[in-house]
């Protein structure tokens, strides 16, 4: 009886540990591709183009836009990011979010625009146009930077 | 038992007829709130209010929008709307700021108001204020879509500055993100070459020439 307990205990201190465990950790940044340094473009691609990046394990970035002819804060960011991979000389790939359906991104993301980021195929990280906590990222170079530093290297 | 029965039948009936209780207006998080984009009845939910006596519905699009947004990736096409949304363009009804260089002009033509620096909407025709009475009822709510919301918000934004009451406008978003039932699809791809079937859309266009323009 004694001893049920102690393993009782046991199993649930190490539950604790492994959820703080989870909740604290931070995945550590990842360098792209080599071949999308030294660039600086905005390339657009077809979904077939997406899914076989994502099947040759490709770490890349892609921007998903909003091709609504209505939406004046999408279209800043749109500028935002055209210089951030000017100054960055770093190149995204760009898709129209109306191109998405069935591949990995319209899986996960349900608002545009958004930035995603794959490292080795997967999908690390993306802006939650419905977050607040992604606001920040959405409005400025520097916010966008922020976001982008934490999980890819800048070289 | 004949009188249980009957009552049953009328409470069902009565259940059934009722419409869908609306929740206020309250924006969205994130990017989407910035557009004001609201966040219960949106294009997830709009197929639950739709057809309601007490509401009138637009999308605030142009059949095609003057504005070059092919630069920035974009779609200056209608391509579609959500059954039961006529639609009301909203350059046509006051001056739109703010777009960015890459998309150039944009529609410069004539507009019910002047929207002037201190952000006061000037009425440019005697019939301005009766054109959005008519269309825009007082005394019902209002659902406004466009392709990706901000139309759709600036039409709020306008609506109320005007002395709409807020809590009956809903900015539904945009068109772009709606997958529901009653989609009225105007964008046609045959042969790998695109039409657009416009005479499917209920378009209200303005006739200025026919309005009183206010002189000044």
């Amino acid at each position: 009886m004694k001893k049920q307990g102690i393993i009782i205990i046991f199993l649930t201190i190490s539950i604790v540990c492994f959820l703080l465990f989870l909740s604290t950790y931070k995945s550590k940044p990842f360098y792209l591709d080599d071949k999308y340094y030294n660039g600086g473009s905005l390339i657009e691609i077809s979904k077939e183009e997406l899914n076989a990046l994502e099947e040759r394990k490709g770490s890349f970035v892609v921007f998903v836009y909003n091709p609504g002819a209505c939406c004046t804060s999408t279209v800043n960011f749109d500028s935002f990011l055209t210089d951030f991979v000017k100054t960055e000389k770093i190149d995204f790939f760009t898709i129209s979010f109306n191109e998405i359906d069935k591949t990995s991104i319209a899986k996960q993301v349900k608002y545009y625009p958004t930035v995603v980021i794959f490292n080795k195929g997967k999908i690390t990280a993306y802006l939650d146009a419905e977050s607040d906590n992604d606001l920040y990222y959405y409005e400025s170079i520097a916010g966008f930077k922020e976001w982008f530093s934490k999980y890819v290297y800048l070289k | 038992m004949r009188k249980i029965i009957v009552t049953l039948i009328l409470l069902l009936c009565f259940c059934g007829c009722s419409k869908q209780k609306l929740p206020s207006p309250e924006v969205a998080s994130g990017m989407r709130g910035v557009l004001g984009i609201d966040k219960n009845i949106n294009e997830e939910t709009i197929d639950n209010y739709l057809n309601r006596e007490d509401s009138v519905y637009y999308d605030m699009r142009m059949l095609v929008d003057v504005a070059n947004y092919e630069n920035i990736g974009g779609d200056s096409y209608l391509s579609g709307f959500v059954k039961g949304f006529e639609v009301i363009p909203y350059p046509l009804l006051t001056t739109i700021v703010d777009l960015p260089e890459e998309v150039g002009t944009p529609y410069e033509g004539k507009t019910l108001f002047t929207l002037d620096e201190e952000g006061n909407y000037i009425p440019n025709y005697e019939e301005s204020v009766e054109f959005l009475e008519y269309f825009f009822p007082k005394d019902k709510n209002i659902f406004l879509m466009c392709g990706g919301g901000g139309y759709a918000g600036s039409t709020k934004k306008m609506l109320v500055a005007l002395g709409w009451e807020e809590n009956k406008i809903y900015n539904v978003g945009g068109y772009w993100y709606y997958n529901g039932d009653n989609a009225i699809v105007v964008k046609e791809t045959k042969d790998g070459e695109d039409s657009y079937a416009f005479w499917k859309v209920p378009y209200h266009d303005i006739d200025f020439d026919n309005f009183h323009e206010v002189v000044r």
